[in-house]
């Protein structure tokens, strides 16, 4: 708890060392499931981003392909941020819903999303 | 005066009558006041003295009669009564003598009931009436040309059918042929041959009769300026070389009306050769509409013209878009005549010798326009600009030297007619109706004569090729030779072999073959025939594909022209054409209707190298999401260990 509630330092010097302190600060308080899943939102990011800068260069032709693409890197962002949002310990507004039922309802939904994934590539 | 105191005093019949009638009617009325009705009026006085009453009565009934007696006369006298109804019998009398005299019955009353009256004074009801029966009339009219149109496309179908009856018996006779040359041991096949024999030997006598050479039919009408011996026997040898080659030929003259082209509005013929230049109209009817409409019917012509050729036919040949020299002007060319008179007389150098054919392979063979010059005397003509201008072709044009001349007023026709001059000049020409039917139009009746197919070319020392010349021409205006036939038309898809052939449906961008077969009509016979340029065409309003054709087979009869494409990447309904016209040859247009269809949604390839990122991005986030869930599954929180 003392971890979390470190103070910004006194003497602000300038934006590098504002993001050496946050930098600092993510990595000694977050719990590690968090990074685990901010490491997945990362890797949806990135796949979501890079489909559409190709969208943009090359064509959006097969579209359905593209939707299933695009759609399927937003819906795994999506599922991923409530994950996180439901599993995060400070986060009191959830806290009466266990973080496995959170998880399992992530699994759910990715089930679903992917066969619906796979009907649309084609 | 006498005469008016005769006429009074003596009582005519009218006036004896009315006498009568007065005094018969003044009896009446008096006569009605009987005593019994005075005594009814009087009873006392008739109670007390009837005597008395009856002298009355007498009294008053003769006081009345004399005075309206009196009063009679007066009128009488005032008005002159006797006079005027004497005069009056004496009008009526005078009437009777009158009518007795002059034979003239009673008068004869018109029996006009009120209604007619009535309506004769009713404008308006009549002019309704009128318009009503007009009406009916047009009605009428209009059904009577229904039924007359009905007739008409009737009767052309029975023709066809005709036709068809015709070709069947043809294929009878082949058959026949053919079971003749079988093998004849067994005793049903011998039969056979006997029954076929039979039927070949009803059929061939028909044939014979009903088929000619010429494509087209046999039944021909010569018209020629008189039928004399001398006028028939001038023209012998082509009429005998009609004959030779199976026309039923009818001899006629321009000023009989016996022959009839059209009768019943059925065409009585299917050539028709003219050779009366001279002939302004025809006796039988016969004139440019009629012409035309012969054309139009699939009749062909052979028309000779002359330095006097005029009214329907130059009119007929005009309708075609030739348009034939002024009456009266001949062809003269200075280098290349024959003299007929004395030679220094432009006039006399009509005589034109030439061989200056034009480049129709089809409708003159090597050997006609190889061979010896022709001769010509006659009127030349020109093809007028205009849309039928690629119908008409020239066959034989004259000489840069070749120039019209007017006979009238003796000079060389003034510039404004350059345009009948040198090449430009046409000697005879033909023409080819949409319908293949075929009109041939030479500037002079002379050189299907006797003594221009005998004659000699003097320059040349050798024999005229006038007989090869007309004997070749007509052999192509009457469907002789020069006529093209498609025998078949396939198409189908060159990936599948085993779909029919002819689908009515493609698929964009099918590799197809499209083969059609095509026969040529010559010397009697079908044949093959080489063309480098026969075309192919996908056309949806404008072509999408036009081919050439090769020749890829050849059968005895015909040709195969084939050709592979692949259709257009559009979809639609298309028209596979093959549209062939050239000079000399009857026109072939074969259309079939084929739809080219899209490729239906299981027909697209499924997955695309273009879309690869797509995959693999959905793989990925796939992979990822297992990834992650096991990963998250088993992970402790180091910072818990740490509290350990």
């Amino acid at each position: 708890m003392a971890s979390s509630k470190r103070q910004l330092p006194s003497s602000t010097t300038g934006l590098p060392d504002l993001v050496q302190w946050l930098q600092r600060s993510y990595w000694t308080t977050t719990p590690q499931s968090l990074k685990l899943i901010d490491a997945y939102i990362a890797f949806t990011v990135v796949v979501g981003v890079l489909q559409f800068v190709y969208c943009l260069l090359v064509s959006s032709f097969p579209y359905n392909a593209f939707l299933a693409g695009f759609g399927s890197a937003v819906a795994s962002f999506t599922f991923a941020t409530v994950l996180r949002i439901r599993v995060n310990p400070k986060n009191t507004e959830y806290a009466h819903l266990s973080p496995e039922r959170a998880f399992a309802e992530f699994v759910v939904c990715h089930v679903v999303l992917h066969f619906i994934v796979a009907n649309y590539l084609g | 005066m006498a005469t008016t105191t005769d006429a009074s005093t003596l009582h005519g019949p009218r006036m004896r009558k009315l006498c009568l009638l007065l005094d018969k009617s003044l009896t009446t009325t008096v006569g009605t006041l009987t005593y019994e009705r005075l005594a009814e009026c009087f009873p006392y006085l008739a109670q007390e003295s009837p005597q008395l009453l009856r002298t009355a009565q007498g009294q008053v009934s003769q006081f009345m009669r004399a005075t309206v007696e009196n009063e009679f006369q007066t009128i009488v006298q005032q008005r002159h009564l006797v006079e005027k109804l004497n005069q009056l019998d004496q009008f009526i009398e005078k009437a009777r003598a009158s009518q007795t005299d002059e034979g003239i019955g009673p008068l004869q009353y018109s029996c006009i009931d009120p209604e007619t009256a009535v309506r004769a004074r009713t404008m308006k009801l009549k002019q309704a009436e009128l318009a009503q029966l007009k009406e009916i009339y047009a009605k009428w009219a209009t059904r009577n040309e229904a039924l007359m149109a009905s007739i008409k496309d009737k009767r052309r179908a029975m023709h066809t059918a005709k036709r068809a009856v015709v070709d069947n018996l043809q294929e009878l006779q082949q058959v026949a042929q053919a079971g003749q040359a079988m093998d004849t041991d067994a005793l049903a096949k011998d039969v056979r041959v006997i029954l076929l024999f039979q039927v070949a030997a009803l059929t061939s006598g028909l044939i014979v009769a009903a088929w000619a050479k010429s494509l087209a039919g046999d039944r021909t009408l010569v018209l020629l300026p008189d039928t004399k011996d001398q006028t028939v026997s001038q023209y012998g040898q082509f009429i005998d070389s009609l004959k030779g080659r199976g026309f039923q030929v009818t001899i006629d003259a321009a000023t009989s009306s016996s022959a009839k082209v059209y009768e019943y509005d059925e065409r009585q013929y299917d050539h028709l050769v003219l050779l009366v230049p001279g002939a302004k109209r025809f006796a039988s009817g016969l004139d440019a509409k009629t012409l035309v409409e012969f054309v139009k019917d699939g009749g062909n012509v052979l028309v000779g013209a002359g330095s006097d050729f005029g009214g329907a036919q130059r009119e007929f040949a005009r309708q075609l878009g030739v348009e034939f020299d002024v009456r009266g002007n001949v062809v003269l060319d200075h280098f290349h005549y024959q003299a007929t008179g004395s030679a220094t007389d432009p006039a006399q150098r009509s005589q034109l010798v030439t061989d200056r054919f034009a480049a129709v392979d089809y409708i003159l063979s090597d050997e006609v326009r190889q061979g010896g010059p022709v001769l010509f005397q006659g009127i030349g003509h020109r093809i007028l600009p205009g849309p039928q201008e690629t119908m008409v072709w020239p066959v034989l044009t004259g000489y840069d030297t070749t120039y019209s001349f007017d006979t009238m007023e003796r000079r060389v026709v003034q510039p404004k007619d350059a345009v009948l001059a040198g090449t430009k000049l046409n000697l005879v020409s033909a023409f080819q109706s949409k319908n293949n039917a075929r009109v041939a139009l030479v500037g002079s009746a002379t050189m299907f004569s006797n003594s221009a197919f005998d004659a000699t070319v003097n320059s040349e020392g050798m024999a005229a090729g006038n007989k090869q010349f007309c004997h070749e021409l007509s052999q192509w205006a009457f469907h002789e030779k020069g006529v093209l036939q498609v025998q078949s038309v396939a198409f189908r898809k060159l990936s599948d072999p085993l779909t029919a052939n002819n689908p009515s449906a493609f698929r964009i961008r099918d590799e197809i073959e499209y083969r059609i077969e095509l026969s040529h009509y010559a010397n009697d016979q079908w044949r093959p025939i080489q063309l480098s340029d026969v075309q192919f065409e996908a056309i949806m309003l404008d072509p999408y594909i036009r081919k050439t054709l090769t020749a890829v087979d050849n059968t005895p009869t015909s040709t195969v022209f084939a050709a592979s494409l692949q259709l257009p990447d559009v979809y639609g309904v298309f028209t596979f054409a093959v549209d062939y016209r050239r000079v000399g040859l009857s026109s072939v247009h074969h259309t079939d209707i084929v739809s080219i269809l899209p490729f239906k949604h299981n027909e697209y390839r499924r997955f695309i190298p273009a879309a690869f990122p797509y995959y693999a991005s959905s793989a990925s986030l796939l992979l990822a999401f297992i990834a992650f869930s096991l990963v998250w599954l088993y992970n402790r929180e180091p910072t818990e260990k740490k509290a350990q």
